[in-house]
């Protein structure tokens, strides 16, 4: 493994000194697993440090860092004790992560709220930054089911086939994801695990049959369309471009035409055709062969709701 | 040779020590850094400060006007972290949201070991966002009062930012554009944000980014707005209802199908929601409404 940069390694002295003083002293195994670093570069760099004085070479001068074993102390006084201030990165992070919290979570006590008033003020004047995330009513049944380990009953609508179906899942967890929410668990149709995007969720019934979780670390939760994988070439006018955007692509080439190549997976005809009927008469599909004709199928029958028969 | 993360350690507390803003020279004498490789020194001592400035540590660098002479000093007000007056449920509360929202980025949990208490093992995340390079320029501009200089759309603007909002998985900054106040998608900004004077602008009251962009994308825009009535079939019904609202229902026909009434200033948008509900949604009305969705339609019949 290459060697940590200067900066690397700087940049985790500032915060593993001001730690420790707060702590008044910390294992090496200790800082090793909280800041995920191998205990030998803990224990290098410390060592290294810990010679580190400067004129007039009194005890008010130095880092104050004793290694004593495999202890870690620093002397009251010493230099860089405390934290460096949050960098602009760090002060958007953490006021994000915390109005995401309050936002899916709630805030039951108003600390986090309160905390988040004195970061903002500690990091100068205002700047309004909202999270706004909807949370709909089936999350606390989710997450009380989910507490409970009680198994709940979903109709649930399968976008890219287009069609419901009735399930029982143990519901595991509920994510927000990039905007929305999902619930993981353990499906009994498909005995597997499964997620499932909870705006789909056509009715729920909180059961009374209590499950036990799987043993062991869960998988992640799959998001993103499901589907047979099909991947197609469409040709994309600019007008367009939000395709790209919303979906994974495997390929976007810009043309000379002005036209965008996409090579993209699709979940299945349903898919494909909502692309289409979305995306207007200029955008075409290339390959396959077979699937060319679905944006004017997909019209064709929607217009016969309208009466007309182009 | 020392370390060089001795060397810059070294630096770093020599300029929070001193009181007065010090020259290379001094801290050559006073160090005992740097000491005797000439202009290699020099490049050193140039190296190890773009490192201090890239932890995001400030460097005064006043000038000497007699001599012309660069000084430099680390202000202790702007390198430690302030005391946040953080009560022990207060600190909780910022490591629990650190532990349970994950940004693609750990700039909160970088914060959140800096703000000190115990590290929270979250029973399981629950947010995921994207954290997107821009947004702590962004937001820090806007702290300052300073305009924002990017390319969008095809067009150079100088932007007066009143805030930054995360809606339905994309980031979003408003402000003045020209003295209009506008929406940007921030993914969408198309080259490097460079950041303009501080204090150059005043903020316009309390922010609402509801008030910035309407939650329902048929909303968002300009137009007039318009009633639109469209025909849900059975299948599709009760999904619609609970999307949209009891409240959007009109009719309830015998079939199980339903009539939703919803109101329409994004004419684009309203054709993205119907036709992505394929033949199982029909626009009844107004006309004009209507007979954009058949004209649309034609065309890709036609097409083809």
């Amino acid at each position: 493994m290459a060697k940590p940069s200067a900066e690397a390694r700087l940049a985790r002295l500032l915060v593993i000194v001001p730690w420790v003083v707060e702590r008044d002293g910390a294992r090496i195994s200790d800082i090793a697993n909280h800041f995920g670093v191998p205990e030998g570069d803990v224990l290098s760099d410390l060592s290294l440090v810990q010679c580190c004085e400067i004129p007039p070479y009194g005890p008010d001068n130095t880092l104050g860092i004793i290694v004593d074993d495999d202890m870690v102390i620093v002397e009251p006084g010493a230099m860089l004790d405390r934290p460096l201030r949050l960098g602009p990165q760090e002060g958007f992070g953490l006021l994000a992560a915390g109005r995401a919290a309050l936002a899916v979570l709630g805030d039951t006590s108003g600390a986090l709220a309160t905390a988040l008033d004195k970061l903002e003020a500690a990091l100068g004047d205002h700047s309004p930054l909202e999270v706004d995330v909807e949370r709909p009513d089936l999350i606390d049944e989710l997450e009380v089911a989910t507490a409970n380990r009680v198994s709940v009953d979903i109709d649930y609508y399968t976008a890219y086939r287009d069609e419901s179906m009735h399930r029982r899942i143990d519901p595991l967890g509920v994510l927000n994801h990039d905007g929305d929410w999902y619930v993981h668990g353990w499906c009994h149709v498909a005995g597997s695990l499964r997620t499932f995007r909870v705006d789909r969720i056509e009715s729920l019934v909180v059961t009374e049959s209590e499950f036990e979780p799987p043993e062991g670390e869960l998988a992640a939760p799959r998001l993103g369309p499901g589907g047979d994988g099909i991947v197609v070439e469409l040709a994309v006018p600019p007008s367009a471009g939000w395709i790209v955007e919303a979906y994974e692509t495997q390929s976007v080439v810009a043309r000379d035409d002005g036209s965008i190549g996409v090579a993209m997976p699709i979940a299945g005809d349903v898919f494909l055709e909502r692309l289409l009927l979305r995306g207007g008469s200029d955008v075409v599909v290339e390959t396959p062969d077979s699937l060319r004709s679905t944006g004017a199928e997909a019209a064709r029958r929607i217009l016969e709701r309208y009466g007309s028969t182009s | 040779m020392a370390d060089r993360v001795e060397r810059i350690t070294e630096l770093l507390m020599l300029l929070l020590d001193t009181e007065q803003p010090i020259t290379f020279d001094q801290i050559v004498e006073r160090g005992e850094l740097y000491a005797g490789r000439g202009e290699a020194s020099r490049k050193s001592f140039e190296r190890d400060k773009a490192v201090l400035r890239s932890l995001g540590i400030t460097i005064d660098t006043p000038m000497d006007q007699a001599t012309g002479t660069t000084r430099y000093t680390i202000r202790p007000e702007n390198y430690f972290l302030p005391d946040l007056g953080l009560n022990e449920a207060e600190q909780l509360g910022l490591q629990l949201a650190a532990s349970v929202v994950r940004l693609d980025e750990s700039w909160d949990d970088q914060a959140a070991t800096k703000i000190g208490g115990s590290k929270v093992a979250p029973p399981m995340v629950v947010a995921e966002l994207p954290s997107l390079g821009d947004l702590p320029t962004v937001h820090t501009a806007i702290r300052n009062r300073a305009p924002v200089t990017f390319e969008y759309s095809g067009k150079r603007r100088v932007v007066e930012g009143l805030g930054i909002f995360y809606r339905e998985g994309n980031w979003y900054l408003s402000g003045r554009d020209e003295g209009v106040v506008k929406t940007f998608r921030v993914d969408r900004i198309g080259s490097a944000v460079r950041t303009g004077k501080p204090g150059s602008y005043e903020m316009a009251g309390e922010f609402d980014s509801r008030a910035a962009m309407p939650r329902d994308p048929l909303m968002i825009g300009d137009g007039e707005v318009v009633v639109a009535r469209v025909w849900i079939d059975s299948a599709s019904a009760s999904r619609i209802e609970r999307l949209r609202g009891v409240e959007s229902v009109a009719e309830r026909r015998p079939d199980g199908s339903v009539v939703v009434e919803v109101p329409v200033r994004n004419r684009d948008a309203f054709r993205s929601w119907v036709l992505g509900l394929r033949h199982h949604a029909e626009v009844l009305g107004p006309i004009e409404l209507r007979r954009e969705i058949v004209a649309w339609l034609e065309a890709i019949v036609e097409a083809n």
